[in-house]
């Protein structure tokens, strides 16, 4: 099985890759007096990140002590990758205030809390939030694209 | 010395205290709520000085700014989320102190360290301003190029285990800063035809995802499967005399490190707090404990940060160039004001410039009081279970990116790097690196660029220049300094 020590190196790797060829690919500008052109700083740290990259595989490689890994994703983190994609996208589309009432509702009850006080204290916080940057400092919080 | 005086009896009148208090109050709130800059408090509160007089208005707008500095670290310091990117350095070892349950006395330190920073830079401004704003005018692309250099090396230094991975993230950082038009020809770069990706990727949600975000997935993962969790047992033991005088010299060292990088136009608060930081690092009889709860690291992080206030105010003040984003705010209260910044200003409106000065002492010795009165109840937020507490850290950070530009693609911006962060954490890839190239990275590219132009394509630049050279060295001495420490480290 590939080693996460290796294979991310080695997406770097290939990501440096296609990032030379698209800076390759950057237009000219209509008027160049420069010594070094917009390419210059990109392409000189995309191919010292390759050579840092090749580095770390092979120290890995002649590092002999063995490391028990544990899985990059666990259950909860994929959990949190989707509350939080979840919660960006509800907040876009109904808005800040009933995004967040139902994000942090559905949170407690995915994780069986049974005190009704971390619920009134979820919906303070989230109430408290839409007052002070609403009407204290006066910045506005998504509406949501259903609303608008 | 007559106008010094007046100005503290204007500091303490009924017209300018209240809002001196107000202001650094207010600053204290913004500065902790994650994406609420001190640049951004300033900026709200702005339209309200209008009406005002120029005296509290200028004093309400630099109370915002000395409290909002300051206010960045608590959130740093309990939560593991920089309110603003002056506060990031003071996360390596503020946040190991809170979860160690020594969150007071980081809080107290970061008072105290706020206080001598704010201080000592306003000290100076008052004292040395016209002469540090010469030699900064000195400063010309070589120069700041250099600067940037310097201040890149300090990736050796934060970069934990392995100097390999934190160059990796260095370079992922640069990488990310090169997004958009390039500063020199304005050719677009990595742009893919997104319009939002034209002017750059916004520092402010990178930093909300790379440090908020991905600290709240990681708690998410370790909460355990009892939801009751009880909350984390710590003292209230503020910072005593004796760890008080340890921590002085690298206080003022750092307060007057900052004075001298907020004094260079564009260096702002998030590099003097890394550049301090490293200094810390570099010169501690006990390198190995920064990151690990060091009360120096911890004290030069917001010591430093802190001593740009008033070193910012050195070149908008006398030449009327501002040194940073809050002073290029505090330029346009300025001049809504009718006052022009520049040589002029100190002898046409002296009451106005040390209203000013003496002002800023009172508002530190003002932010210093709220720091320590606050304690208690800014240590109840780490009280807060983690059930309740990663929900509200995960909803203030993406509200924090929205917040910025009102815009939805900072949110996704910041989830990207929240993502990122998380998995680099989990590759012992250290995310303080990306950050740091992200702020220097334009930097140093835009300024490589113009040096090449002055001097017709020859690199002569970096050794005939003396500050240019002296950065240099500095930089290499740096980097010395830091891998003969980390031998040290693996010999032990």
């Amino acid at each position: 099985m590939l080693n996460r020590n290796i294979l991310f190196p080695a997406l770097i790797i290939a990501l440096s890759a296609i990032l030379l060829v698209l800076i390759s690919q950057f237009p000219e500008p209509r008027f160049q007096d420069a010594p070094v052109g917009a390419d210059f700083f990109p392409a000189a740290i995309a191919i010292i990140q390759i050579i840092i990259c090749g580095v770390l595989i092979v120290q890995h490689k002649n590092n002999k002590k063995t490391v028990k890994e544990e899985p990059l994703l666990s259950s909860k983190s994929i959990f949190g990758v989707v509350f939080l994609i979840a919660y960006a996208v509800l907040i876009s589309l109904v808005g800040y205030l009933l995004a967040s009432l139902i994000g942090f509702t559905f949170y407690l009850i995915y994780y069986k809390v049974k005190k009704p006080l971390y619920y009134i204290v979820a919906w303070i916080f989230v109430f408290t939030i839409y007052f002070l940057f609403g009407e204290v400092f006066v910045i506005s919080l998504p509406e949501g694209l259903l609303f608008y | 010395m007559e106008h010094l005086l007046n100005g503290f009896m204007s500091a303490f009148s009924l017209a300018v205290f209240p809002v001196l208090v107000f202001g650094v109050l207010g600053g204290v709130i913004l500065g902790a709520l994650p994406g609420l800059t001190a640049t951004m408090g300033v900026a709200i509160l702005l339209p309200f000085t209008f009406g005002m007089q120029p005296t509290p208005a200028l004093v309400m707008l630099i109370g915002v700014y000395i409290g909002g500095i300051y206010g960045g670290s608590i959130a740093a310091i309990l939560l593991k989320t920089p309110g603003t990117p002056a506060s990031a350095a003071t996360v390596l070892d503020g946040h190991t102190m809170a979860i160690k349950g020594l969150a007071a006395k980081a809080l107290s330190i970061a008072a105290v360290a706020s206080f001598i920073g704010g201080l000592i830079s306003t000290i100076v401004l008052i004292a040395i301003a016209p002469i540090l704003a010469d030699f900064a005018l000195r400063f010309n692309a070589p120069e700041y190029f250099a600067l940037a250099l310097f201040g890149l090396t300090i990736i050796a230094s934060v970069s934990a285990k392995s100097l390999l991975k934190g160059l990796l993230a260095g370079t992922i950082g640069l990488l990310v800063s090169m997004v958009g038009l390039d500063p020199i020809s304005s050719v677009p770069r990595f742009t893919f035809g997104i319009m939002d990706l034209y002017s750059g990727i916004n520092i402010i949600p990178v930093l909300i995802g790379l440090f908020a975000i991905s600290e709240g997935l990681n708690q998410l993962e370790k909460l355990s499967n009892n939801k009751q969790d009880v909350a984390p047992k710590f003292d209230y033991k503020v910072l005593s005399f004796p760890d008080f005088k340890k921590i002085l010299p690298t206080c003022i060292k750092s307060g007057l490190i900052g004075t001298s990088i907020g004094s260079v136009p564009g260096a702002g608060a998030d590099i003097s707090a890394f550049a301090c930081y490293n200094e810390a690092k570099r010169v501690a009889k006990k390198p190995e404990e920064f990151g690990n709860g060091s009360m120096h690291g911890l004290a030069a992080a917001e010591s430093g940060n802190n001593g740009v206030t008033g070193g910012s105010l050195v070149p908008l003040l006398t030449l009327g160039v501002p040194g940073d984003a809050v002073s290029a705010v505090l330029l346009g209260a300025l001049i809504v004001q009718g006052l022009t910044p520049g040589p002029l200003l100190f002898t046409q409106n002296p009451e106005i410039v040390y209203g000013i000065f003496s002002s800023m002492i009172v508002a530190n010795i003002v932010m210093l009081l709220i720091g320590f009165l606050g304690i208690r109840f800014f240590c109840r937020i780490i009280e807060v279970p983690k059930i309740i507490m990663i929900p509200i850290i995960i909803f203030l950070s993406i509200i924090g990116a929205y917040a910025i530009n009102n815009s939805m693609f900072d949110v996704g911006i910041a989830i990207t790097f929240g993502l990122l962060g998380f998995i680099l954490n989990k590759l012992e890839i250290p995310s303080s690196p990306i950050l740091l190239a992200i702020i220097l990275g334009p930097m140093a590219e835009t300024n490589l660029r113009k040096s090449l132009i002055m001097y017709e394509g020859s690199w002569s630049f970096l050794y005939d220049r003396p500050i240019a050279l002296a950065f240099i060295l500095f930089a290499v001495f740096s980097v010395y300094s830091t891998m003969k420490l980390k031998k040290r480290q693996r010999s032990a």
